[in-house]
């Protein structure tokens, strides 16, 4: 540098006359150097860049007046007017930091989003998938968030003292009936959502948009992929069945179909299984996606989803304890959503969605059929305008049909319901600090012949660059569940109000969140009539007892979630740690009490580690929950005891190679490694003499796979 | 070497100034920032070429360069929000650019505007890959459509196969045959005039000499 300017001077002192020096040197206010900075007369070519301690020295030969501009990244621009007459040397030059743009704030109270398409979201779809004992089910890892309990005998997300039918599963904006594969009472199953077709997820677990009603703890938002990726060929197998799938992008339009046949004797030789199989679970289904984009501004997606499974268990006689029943189930269940989304111009965008849905499950209880079937029809219709930057406003409406038919040796019973429902709810930032969500919701029910409004609101305030409060209230609701609307029973809405209150903090690699809530139920179902408790949540109600809603309860709790990239090189993870006290008084309990599907504590430890030199990547979870109370007819406390605390430490291991021009995954898996024996809860004898727990499947088990994909196979680049 | 090259640089970009011609300063400027890697000369010629661009503005190579040079100097910057910052800069000029071709895109913007995406890729692979991978595709489709003969579009692929794991179809390997036929088309492109756009013959001689010394 210094025989640069040497050189320099010398020649321009030969070669041009009336050259002139500019020098000095670039500081920041705290008299620190700024290096890198553009320095050069305005409108010339005149110019040139400090060096690390500031400094610049340039020739020109302008003269007169003259502005020095000086720009620098991370700074505001800056100069100074100068009149050249000689060389002007020993220029003091200060430029401030630019002050650090503000994202809009977006309200977060209650949601987590999880996602590719945003920059900052707290899980993308591979942390899904990656999750160790997840099993690659979106819900299984959604349950290592805050807010949610293990389960590991029911199906179901239990989101903050809600039981499983409080919460929801959205695809596209459309409710899923059945969120989760059919199974045998006692055995828990997973939901029927794979995560490699969804772009986003969206876990609320509470105040959740005006946009969704009928469930009174949370709604679970899946969105499906605009377009496939990329052409590609995808196989694989693994213990619990084979898997092929096909997608192809054209220019304006994606679809593709997926073909999988399980069957889980292989995992279930493994290990010594707590459940006993006449029939191991076995079945296929199929799908078919398409997407098209007729334009710019549109786009068209269809999804459709056939499944069959059967499987033969012998369960715990859920009428008498201690005795087996044969449990047969065949299930068919179909799935299938079309939706359209176009933008008018800036100022509007339009969507619309249609769903139907087939669920038949052919259900044998030691022979005697007991089959139910339901089916649902959905459609969605919104606009919304952008008023301006700072507000927008939505506006829809959807409506709701569902049947659901019942057959045993009593006979048959069935319902229809029809569930109409209006929207609005407006998007509002007047500064970058502050946002909110209002919403309106008026739903109606016309099996209960009853329509009310909700009222929603969700509010962020911006307190730093990285840092955000937030809180959200709002009428929440509920019809009663199926079980009661088949035994002709028209109990009132129940309902729900939610108070939460977050903060979060969130740069690229850090999170931290910390939330509480409090949620008031209010309307809840009680059943008067019986003569004694029956913990079995299949007892059947013959129109012999009084339904009412006289039920109430509440639940409150504290959240933490902390996710750390950047601690450990390579190494990736996070701690959920949810503490709730809840309380109610529903369904057949004979006084108000702490529900049987609560763990006071809930901990979860995801961390995943990634070894660049093996391709390898190790996942482990751990989770723990403490004990969960359970019926005991001889204490003298209705559901006052509590079984042992709940631990599981899971690991999987990804090898990641390619084996010709296949991109090959090769997986292994081990949940439960140290064999911890939990039991979810005891049921009890007629006689209260004896007692049996209630068990996982599965104690420790272990899986392997592998996965293969093909891409762009018939791409001539060359 | 270089610092004759930037010497000869701005002191020609002095007379040309005055001369209200932008070619001089540009050729001069251009080869100053090609020929080397330092940091600092390199800043320095990127500095330069954004005074031309800022001197000549109806110029649409003065902003194609000033845009080339951003998208490299963020390449080789490592701190992630001064690469952004540094493409935000090229994108400026990439949009000037446009303007001034009033949107009619040629292969050479195309692959512009190929390799700004696969720098800004390049800044956060495992969360932009899937936006920023598609945009690159889609210009290099486009740059191959307009000119199938622009060694630039098989240099470019040839790079991002290089950089690419092997697992994911990438690797020395997989790159040969780009840059093989980069080399040809190069071998036909025999213009030193800064007005038609001619970069990248020994970046494609030093990629291929690395892979033969590779295999060897």
């Amino acid at each position: 540098m210094k025989y640069l300017i040497t050189f320099l001077l010398l020649l321009s002192g030969v070669t041009v006359i009336a050259q002139s020096v500019i020098s000095g040197q670039v500081t920041d206010k705290a008299g620190k150097p700024v290096k890198g900075a553009s320095v050069s007369l305005d409108n010339t070519l005149d110019g040139t860049v400090t060096d690390t301690a500031g400094n610049f020295l340039f020739q020109t030969t302008e003269s007169g007046p003259q502005t020095l501009v000086v720009t620098a990244i991370g700074y505001l621009d800056g100069g100074m007017p100068l009149t050249i007459t000689g060389n002007q040397t020993n220029l003091r030059i200060t430029i401030k930091a630019a002050p650090h743009s503000l994202d809009n704030v977006t309200v977060t109270a209650g949601a987590f989003e999880a996602g590719n398409d945003k920059g900052k979201t707290i899980l993308s779809t591979l942390d899904i998938v990656t999750t160790a004992g997840a099993n690659a089910d979106v819900v299984q890892a959604i349950q290592t968030l805050p807010g949610t309990q293990k389960t590991g005998t029911e199906s179901g997300l239990f989101v903050r003292g809600g039981d499983a039918s409080e919460a929801s599963v959205v695809v596209d904006g459309l409710t899923v009936q059945n969120a989760f594969f059919s199974s045998a009472p006692g055995v828990a199953s997973r939901s029927r959502f794979m995560p490699w077709a969804f772009k986003g997820v969206s876990f609320s677990s509470g105040g959740y948009s005006a946009r969704y009603g009928q469930a009174l703890s949370s709604i679970l938002e899946l969105n499906t992929l605009d377009m496939p990726e990329r052409t590609t060929i995808t196989m694989g197998l693994n213990f619990a069945g084979i898997y092929a799938s096909g997608q192809k992008l054209w220019k304006n339009s994606g679809g593709g179909i997926t073909a999988s046949y399980n069957n889980l004797s292989p995992f279930y030789k493994l290990a010594n299984t707590n459940v006993d199989y006449y029939k191991v679970p076995q079945g296929g289904s199929a799908s078919a996606n398409y997407s098209w984009r007729p334009s710019k501004k549109g786009l068209l997606k269809t999804m459709l989803n056939g499944q069959y499974f059967q499987s033969g268990v012998r369960v715990p006689d859920p009428f008498h304890a201690g005795q087996t029943i044969d449990f047969g189930l065949k299930t068919t269940n179909f799935f299938g959503n079309v939706s359209y989304e176009e933008n008018f111009g800036a100022k509007w965008q339009l969507f619309t969605a249609a769903s139907y849905s087939y669920n038949h499950d052919d259900i044998t209880w030691n022979g005697f059929a007991a089959p139910r079937k339901d089916q649902r029809a959905q459609a969605r219709l919104e606009g919304k305008r952008y008023i301006n930057s700072r507000l927008t406003l939505l506006l829809g409406g959807e409506w709701q049909h569902y049947t659901y038919q019942q057959s045993s040796d009593t006979g048959n019973r069935q319902f229809t319901e029809d569930n109409p429902a209006l929207y609005a709810e407006a998007s509002w930032s007047p500064t970058k600090r502050w946002a909110f969500r209002p919403g309106l919701r008026f739903d109606y029910s016309r099996l209960l012949n009853e329509g009310a409004l909700f009222p929603r609101l969700n509010i962020a305030y911006r307190t730093g660059r990285f840092s955000q409060v937030g809180v959200a209230t709002g009428l929440f609701y509920q019809t009663a569940e199926p079980m009661y609307l088949l035994y002709g029973y028209r109990p009132d809405m129940q309902l729900a109000v939610h108070y939460i209150a977050n903060f979060q903090w969130i740069t690229e690699e850090r999170t931290l969140r910390v939330e509480g809530y409090y949620k008031d139920y209010q309307q809840l179902l009680r059943e008067k009539g019986w003569t004694a408790y029956d913990a079995n949540t299949y007892r059947t109600l013959y129109g012999n007892q009084v339904v009412d809603n006289s039920g109430y309860g509440y639940a409150g709790g504290a959240e933490l979630f902390w996710r750390d990239k950047k601690m450990v090189k390579n190494l990736d993870y996070w701690v959920s740690y949810s503490y709730i006290d809840t309380r109610r008084l529903y369904q057949n309990f004979p006084q108000e009490a702490t529900p049987s599907f609560i763990a006071n504590h809930n901990l979860s430890l995801v961390g995943k580690y990634w070894i660049n030199k093996l391709n390898t990547q190790i996942n482990m979870t751990y989770s723990y929950a403490s004990g969960r109370p359970y019926y005991n007819p001889n204490a003298s406390d209705f559901l006052s005891e509590r079984t042992p605390d709940y631990h599981n430490l899971a690991f999987t291991v990804n090898y990641l190679t390619s084996i010709k021009k296949w991109f090959t995954v090769v997986y292994a898996g081990v949940d439960n490694l140290t064999n911890h024996h939990n039991i979810f809860g005891y049921r009890y004898s007629a006689d209260g003499t004896q007692r049996y727990a209630q068990r996982p499947a599965l104690y420790r088990s272990f899986f392997i796979g592998a996965n293969f994909s093909l891409t762009e196979f018939n791409r001539d680049e060359l | 070497m270089k610092n004759i090259l930037l010497t000869a640089a701005i002191l020609l970009s002095g007379f040309a100034a005055t001369a209200q011609d932008y070619k001089t300063p540009l050729t001069a400027t251009y080869l100053a920032f090609d020929t080397t890697m330092n940091e600092q000369p390199r800043l320095e010629a990127a500095n330069k070429l954004k005074l031309i661009a800022k001197k000549f503005p109806d110029v649409w190579q003065a902003n194609y360069y000033a845009a080339y040079a951003f998208t490299n100097l963020s390449y080789a910057e490592k701190d992630a929000a001064k690469r952004d910052a540094y493409l935000d800069e090229a994108q400026g000029y990439y949009e000037d650019m446009l303007a001034v071709l009033d949107n009619k895109e040629n292969s050479e913007t195309h692959v512009l505007a190929a390799m700004m995406a696969n720098a800004r890729m390049a800044v956060k692979p495992q969360q932009r890959y899937q936006k920023y991978g598609k945009i690159f595709d889609q210009h290099l489709d486009a740059a191959k459509a307009d000119n199938p003969d622009n060694p630039r579009i098989y240099y470019l692929k040839g790079v991002t196969k290089y950089y690419t794991p092997k697992m994911f179809g990438g690797g020395a390997d997989a790159a040969k045959p780009y840059f093989e036929k980069a080399e040809t088309l190069f071998a036909n492109e025999q213009t030193d005039d800064v007005d038609v756009i001619h970069w990248g013959k020994p970046q494609t001689a030093y990629f291929l000499g690395a892979i033969r010394k590779e295999e060897q």
